[in-house]
Parts: structure tokens; C-alpha cells; sequence
């Protein structure tokens, strides 16, 4: 074991490190993130392109395609400069971690020349069109329907809880093409342009008070058969790519947005006082702000190994199970101790802007999109322990 | 030992219960969430004919004359309804006038009691530190003048009167001062929970002539301290109806929503939350019923109960909500399903008069100081 940089990758962390201090936008609008901000998303699109434009998008992806090339100890350097240069947080977060590793694996080389680069310009934002009404932890009982004509399917049917696609422009959308073979052999991925005739959106209020999800339907919508990814019927398995993606490589951005949630609380620790002293100089705060801290490492450190496990381009496997259930339960036991350690105030939108709150509330979605921490321990128990199936 | 409630009480959670279901089904909490005041005047004055105003102050007051326990079994009904507006404040203050020997406080108490008065306390000042100590106290009265801030007063807005605790020659007063006298700046800070609306209370150079200032020193910290008892007796309360009313929510819920060919609820992983749900809820029905009688009987241990009461009920109130959300799943996210309103309000009763750390801290302080 060497957890050091080999003098190639600090080298490679030394040219980025300079590119970051050069190029981050100062000061960027953290206080701002509510999902339903149109500002604040062009805000993050012209990061991203910038980011593009400077050569740093998308690290381990192909060079091909508009990639970095390298493999996932840059990947893992990647996010602790972004992290330490205090730059944005990914927009492209469905397109970049989710949608383009699936592409990587499973598109044709016409579909990666399209879709790869659009992705990392931030041209394309991404959604993914998984749950319906009925079907949620049960994704493989999903019933929106596709039928082939001629050169193109026609689908039919409703998605729920779609993130992003109030401002998407494309969808990664699994249908069912054979309601008659098993539930987990009829299944077909799509790649649907949003704006496409018979695509409608609309949003729904998340408890955070914001539109961060949506319901879409989809009324005879015409999707060419060359957007078809993967084979016919193939679709579970695509789609369970992209899972795999999600949970593993949505950890990379949750990192970065706890580790601004840590470092804002240490700021205001050292300004506020009660009892006469600083919050910093509180005992009791200072052992919540070292579980604080513990979280984060074990978040960091977790994905960094898992990093290491994948060869670069490899899809993720059981990892992913595993990373997701401790990012998701660690962001929540990080707003906790942030509130209370600030105390009443934090609750306050008047108070860093809302930002608490709304990161309180925010949370709970956490254990939820992605699949459910129920469904991850189901997985870890039966597949990963061999424990067989749950009555 | 009789660890229940009366006959008696139990018909007043009925009708309760039943007057809530009735004026405060949730889409009426969602209209009038959207106002400031978070009430009607009509439900107000029903409140006040009800007793509800003064259901623990003594009948010389015009109150009802009742105990604690049965302030406490008011409260879990309103808890179970999320009742928006100023009732907790009122409440409140209604407890600390009744502490109170002065003819303005008895004066105050009797209007606020008949629902012709608003009263809000303002407690907290800029270092949220809810231990209410004079030496800590930035409000200060000198020569006739108060000069501080507050923050997070309950519905002050709508306030004719406010409430609070100052430094004055030193020790600690309770004033009280009209909410548009002068030098009072009244701005509004919404907070987490939309059924309650939270305003920041600047007063500067507001004169307090000397029958405002209701009581000095050991009376003051005394009558302070035993509303705090009081309060923290009710906030718990009103979080254990809040847990109910979630419990109840996610059981029927996971018994009907379908995933794999069978009800969500017969997964074992679903049932375990739904029984830590309803184990938090009875330890917290313990616990609340303990400090009320406690409280309500003023034994030695009243202190301690209510601080365990308020302890406990700020980490099973988010726990339940925690758990409740999860049951749900993607429905239990949106601002549609009323489990968010449930949610925040047991986020803000968690910080009400202190959180579980608060009061573990004062727990271990108070145990730890007692004599071998
Ligand atoms: C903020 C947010 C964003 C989202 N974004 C997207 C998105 O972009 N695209 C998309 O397609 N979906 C998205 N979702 C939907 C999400 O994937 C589903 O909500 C989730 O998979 C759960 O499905 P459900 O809501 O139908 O809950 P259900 O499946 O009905 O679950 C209800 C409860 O039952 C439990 N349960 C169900 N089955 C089992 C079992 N076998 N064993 C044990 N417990 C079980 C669950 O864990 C949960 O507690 C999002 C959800 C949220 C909250």
C-alpha cells in the first residue's frame, strides 16, 4: 500500500491545482442552491464549460470523446482540488456520472461522438426517466410503453420523481417493449430529446419547498430507433449500469457539497459566540465538529478506495451499494450536528440565506433517490453477503 | 400508581380531537400557513370560549383552573393537528403572568385569558442560548429605557404585548412592553416551520415605565423558570402528538402502497421502522405524562422531568419524522403529502426552549452537583 502520488500524478495535481487557482469564479453563489434557480444553473453551465474549455472535464473518460483519458487516482485528485480551490459543484450531474460512464459501456461509437462531448460542454443537461406511480423500488414492474414503427418507437406512459427535467434536455428513459416476457426481460433504454412533441413536464414541489423532481408524461412520443441504447429487451441491464454509476459516483458530488457545508459551519463557529465564549472554543462543539469532520473522511476515504478497486471505465459494482448508504446517511447526520451547533437560528431563512433548512430538508431525499438505503442493504445482504432473499 | 389519565381528560382529548378535525383539517393548516398570523380571529375567540387560553390559569384569573396534565393532553391534540399560530406564545406567557404578583400582570393575564390580547414572550437573544441568565442578557433596562434584541419570538407581529426576560440594575426583570411602542422594530424571520411565523424583536431606547416591569431579581428568575418547566411539559407534548399523528400516517400508509407483488408494509426492514416509530412514541408518552404530573404536583424532581420530557421528545420527534419520510418514499418528499409540515414543526419544537443537548447538559450538570 502507497497512498502516495506517484511524481507523474502530483505533477498532473500541480497543473490542475495551478488551472483551478487561476479560473474559479470568486465568490460563487453558494447560498443560492435551490434546485428550482435558473441563475444559478447558468451559472453552473458556464463553470462547466469553462472547466471543458481548460481541459479538465470529465478526467477518466476517453480522449475521444472529449475526455481527460486518465484513470481513477486523477479522478479521485480531481475532486480534492475542486474541493480545496472552493470551486462550484458539478450541474451535469445526471449527465456526467450517471449517463455518460452508461454510454461509455454501452453506445454505439455514433452515439458516444454525439452524446460524450455534449455532455461535458454542458450543452446537454441530462435526466433519467426510471420511476413511475407504481413502480419505485420495484423499478422492473415499470409500464411506460414503447412500440416500434417503422424506423422509430412510439412511447407512451408517465415518469415520476424525475430529476432535472424541468430544465433537461435529454432523457435517459427506460420503457417496457415486451410486456409479455418476464419483468426484467422486456425492458428497453431510450435516449429521448426532451423537447420532443408529446413530452410534457411538470413539476412537483419537493418538501424543500423547491421544484427540484417532476412528473413527465409521454403521449405517442416518436423516439428514432438509432437512440435506442443497448440491445432490445437488454434495457434492465443498461439501466442497472447507470445505477451503479449513480450510487457510486454521485458520492464525488455529495463530497464536494458536504465539504462546503463543513467548512461554512467552521467559519461561523469561530464568529458566533454564547455563553460569553466562541462557538470554536465549546467543547461540546468542538467533539460535534470532529464527527463532523470523521463523516467527511469516511465518505472521502470509502470513495477513494472504491476509486482504486475500478480499473478506469470499469462499472462499478456492489461498491456502489455500499458508498451510497454512507453518503446518504452521512449528509444527514451532517446537517443534524450543523444545526445543532448553531442552534435556533439556523432554522431561519434570514440566516446564511436558508441554507441550513434547506439543507436539513434536502437531506431526507438522500436515503430515498437512487434507490432507497432499504433497497442498498436488501442488495448488500443478499448479493454481497450471500444471504439469500429476504421473506 | 395510576400511570393514565382521567376520565375526565380523556373526554377533553376527544373534544379536542374532534374540534381539530373539524377547524383544522390540513388544508385549512395550509391556508392559513400562508398568512402571517397563522389564525383566525374567529378560531381565536372559539379558542378563548373554549378555555384553551387559560386552561391552567387559576379561575381568579378567568382561567379554567385546570392541572398541567390536562394542559399537556390539550397540547399532544394540537401537536396531532399541527394547529397553527400563537397559541404556544400565548401559553407562555399566560404561564409567566400567573407567576407573577402585580396588578398589570394579573390585568395582562385576564385579557390574554379572554382572547382579547396577544401576548408573545421574547426569549432568546443573539447567542441562542436558551439558559436565561441576567449576567448573559444583552436586553437591558437602565433609566426607563430598554435597549436589545430577540430573535425567534413566536408571532410577534400580531402581538399587542411582548414579554421578556432583561438585565436591570443588574439582576434579572421580566417587562413587559406594548409590541408598537417606540423604538420597537418588529421584522419578520421565517423559519423552518410555516405554521408558526418567527419575527427578530429590536427594541431601542423604548421607554418602560415602572408597573411594566413585573417582576426583579429571585421573583423573576423564579417565575422564569417555572414557566420554562411549564412550556418545555407542553413543547414535549406537542411533539409526542406530532409523533402520532406520523406513526399513524406511515402504518396506514405501508399497508396499502404495493411494491413486489405485496403491501411495502410486509417487508420486515418497513416493520422495523414502524415498531421504533411506535416504541419512541410510548417511551415518549412516558415521559411527557411524567413531566406534567411532575410539574403539575411541583415534586423536587419537577426540574428534572421536564428537561428529561424535552430531552427525549426533540430526538423521537425527528427520528419518527425520519423514519416517516423514509417509509414513504418518493411521496413522502413532496410539500403536497402534509408530512413535511409535521416534519418542521418537530424540527422547531426540537429547538424550542433548547435542544437534547441543552438539556443533557443541564441533566448531567444538576445530577452531577446533587450530594452523594
Ligand atoms: C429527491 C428525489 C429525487 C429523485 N430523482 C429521481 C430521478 O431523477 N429519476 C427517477 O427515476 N427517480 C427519481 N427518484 C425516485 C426514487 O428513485 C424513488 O422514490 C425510490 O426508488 C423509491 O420508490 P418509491 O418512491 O416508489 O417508494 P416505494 O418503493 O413505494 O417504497 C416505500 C417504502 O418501502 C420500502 N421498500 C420497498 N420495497 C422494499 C423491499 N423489497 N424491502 C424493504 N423495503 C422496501 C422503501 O425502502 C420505502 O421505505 C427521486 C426521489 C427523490 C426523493
Amino acid at each position: 500500500m502507497d497512498l502516495n502520488l506517484t511524481p507523474e500524478e502530483a505533477a498532473w495535481r500541480d497543473r490542475l491545482r495551478a488551472w483551478l487557482k487561476d479560473n474559479v469564479p470568486e465568490p460563487w453563489p453558494q447560498e443560492r442552491r435551490t434546485e428550482s434557480d435558473a441563475d444559478y444553473w447558468q451559472f453552473l453551465r458556464d463553470w462547466q464549460r469553462r472547466l471543458y474549455d481548460g481541459g479538465w472535464a470529465g478526467v477518466s473518460w476517453p480522449k475521444e470523446y472529449g475526455g481527460g483519458g486518465a484513470g481513477p487516482v486523477q479522478q479521485s485528485i480531481f475532486l480534492r482540488e475542486i474541493v480545496r480551490a472552493r470551486a462550484p459543484e458539478s450541474l451535469g450531474v445526471i449527465g456526467e456520472q450517471l449517463v455518460g460512464p452508461t454510454l461509455i459501456v454501452w453506445g454505439t461509437p455514433e452515439q458516444k461522438q454525439r452524446f460524450l462531448p455534449r455532455i461535458l460542454t454542458a450543452e446537454h443537461v441530462w435526466c433519467q426517466g426510471y420511476s413511475e406511480p407504481n413502480s419505485g423500488s420495484d423499478l422492473a414492474s415499470l409500464t411506460t410503453r414503447a412500440v416500434r414503427d417503422g424506423d422509430e418507437f412510439v412511447v407512451n406512459g408517465q415518469k415520476i420523481w424525475t430529476s432535472f427535467a424541468h430544465i433537461a434536455d435529454w432523457c435517459l428513459l427506460l420503457v417496457r417493449t415486451d410486456p409479455d416476457a418476464p419483468k426484467h426481460k422486456g425492458i428497453t433504454c431510450l435516449l429521448v430529446d426532451m423537447k420532443s412533441e408529446g413530452v410534457s413536464t411538470r413539476p412537483l414541489r419537493q418538501m424543500s419547498g423547491d421544484a427540484g423532481f417532476n412528473e413527465v408524461f409521454f403521449t405517442d412520443v416518436r423516439v428514432p430507433a438509432e437512440n435506442r441504447l443497448g440491445p432490445l429487451n437488454e434495457g434492465w441491464r443498461v439501466g442497472l449500469t447507470v445505477l451503479m454509476n449513480e450510487r457510486a459516483n454521485l458520492g464525488t458530488a455529495m463530497y464536494v457539497y458536504m465539504h462546503n457545508a463543513l467548512e461554512q459551519l467552521v467559519t461561523r463557529c469561530r464568529q458566533r459566540t454564547r455563553r460569553g465564549r466562541r462557538l470554536a472554543d465549546d467543547p461540546r462543539v468542538q467533539e460535534k465538529i470532529g464527527q463532523a469532520w470523521t463523516e467527511l473522511e469516511i465518505v472521502r476515504l470509502s470513495m477513494d478506495r472504491a476509486l482504486s478497486r475500478m480499473s478506469a471505465g470499469q462499472t462499478p459494482g456492489s461498491e456502489g451499494s455500499l458508498l451510497k448508504l454512507g453518503w446518504s446517511e452521512a449528509n444527514q447526520r451532517l446537517v443534524q450536528l450543523s444545526m445543532e451547533i448553531l442552534g435556533d437560528a439556523s432554522q431561519l431563512s434570514t440566516f446564511d440565506g436558508g441554507t441550513w433548512a434547506y439543507r436539513y430538508l434536502r437531506a431526507r431525499g438522500n436515503t430515498i433517490e437512487g434507490g432507497t438505503s432499504e433497497i442498498q442493504r436488501n442488495i448488500l445482504a443478499e448479493r454481497v453477503l450471500g444471504l439469500g432473499k429476504s421473506g | 400508581m395510576h400511570f393514565e389519565l382521567s376520565r375526565a381528560q380523556r373526554l377533553l382529548a376527544d373534544s379536542v380531537r374532534e374540534f381539530c378535525q373539524r377547524e383544522f383539517p390540513s388544508s385549512r393548516v395550509r391556508e392559513l400557513m400562508e398568512t402571517e398570523a397563522a389564525m383566525e380571529d374567529r378560531l381565536w375567540r372559539e379558542f378563548a370560549d373554549q378555555g384553551w387560553l387559560g386552561l391552567h390559569v387559576s379561575e381568579q384569573n378567568d382561567g379554567l383552573g385546570l392541572g398541567i396534565v390536562d394542559l399537556a393532553v390539550l397540547a399532544e391534540e394540537f401537536g396531532r393537528a399541527c394547529v397553527p399560530g400563537p397559541w404556544f406564545t400565548c401559553t407562555w406567557a399566560a404561564s409567566l403572568l400567573q407567576q407573577i404578583d402585580s396588578e398589570t400582570a394579573r390585568r395582562l393575564l385576564s385579557s390574554l385569558v379572554n382572547g382579547t390580547d396577544k401576548v408573545s414572550v421574547a426569549a432568546l437573544e443573539d447567542d441562542g442560548d436558551w439558559q436565561i441568565r441576567p449576567e448573559r442578557l444583552a436586553s437591558e433596562v437602565a433609566d426607563g429605557r430598554l435597549t436589545g434584541h430577540k430573535q425567534c419570538v413566536h408571532h410577534a407581529g400580531q402581538a399587542d404585548w411582548l414579554l421578556l426576560p432583561v438585565r436591570c440594575s443588574g439582576t434579572m426583570a421580566v417587562v413587559v412592553v406594548p409590541a408598537d411602542a417606540d423604538g420597537v422594530q418588529i421584522e419578520k424571520t421565517p423559519g423552518i416551520d410555516p405554521t408558526r411565523t418567527l419575527y427578530r424583536v429590536s427594541f431601542r431606547e423604548t421607554p418602560v415605565a415602572d408597573d411594566q416591569i413585573l417582576a426583579t431579581g429571585g421573583q423573576a428568575a423564579d417565575a422564569w423558570d417555572a414557566a420554562t418547566r411549564i412550556m418545555c411539559v407542553v413543547t414535549s407534548a406537542e411533539s409526542l402528538g406530532l409523533q402520532e399523528w406520523m406513526l399513524a400516517a406511515t402504518v396506514d400508509y405501508v399497508r396499502t402502497r404495493r411494491q413486489f407483488g405485496r403491501t411495502v408494509g410486509s417487508f420486515q426492514a418497513v416493520q422495523h421502522h414502524c415498531a421504533n416509530m411506535l416504541q419512541m412514541t410510548d417511551s415518549a408518552r412516558a415521559a411527557v405524562w411524567h413531566a406534567a404530573w411532575a410539574v403539575q404536583e411541583e415534586t423536587a424532581q419537577a426540574d428534572l422531568a421536564a428537561s428529561t420530557a424535552a430531552a427525549w421528545t426533540s430526538e423521537t420527534a425527528r427520528r419518527c419524522g425520519n423514519l416517516a419520510i423514509q417509509c414513504h418514499g418518493g411521496i413522502g418528499f413532496t410539500w403536497e403529502h402534509d408530512l413535511h409540515l409535521y416534519y418542521r414543526r418537530a424540527k422547531a419544537c426540537e429547538f424550542l426552549l433548547g435542544d437534547a443537548s441543552f438539556h443533557r447538559e443541564k441533566l448531567g450538570r444538576t445530577i452531577l452537583a446533587g450530594a452523594d
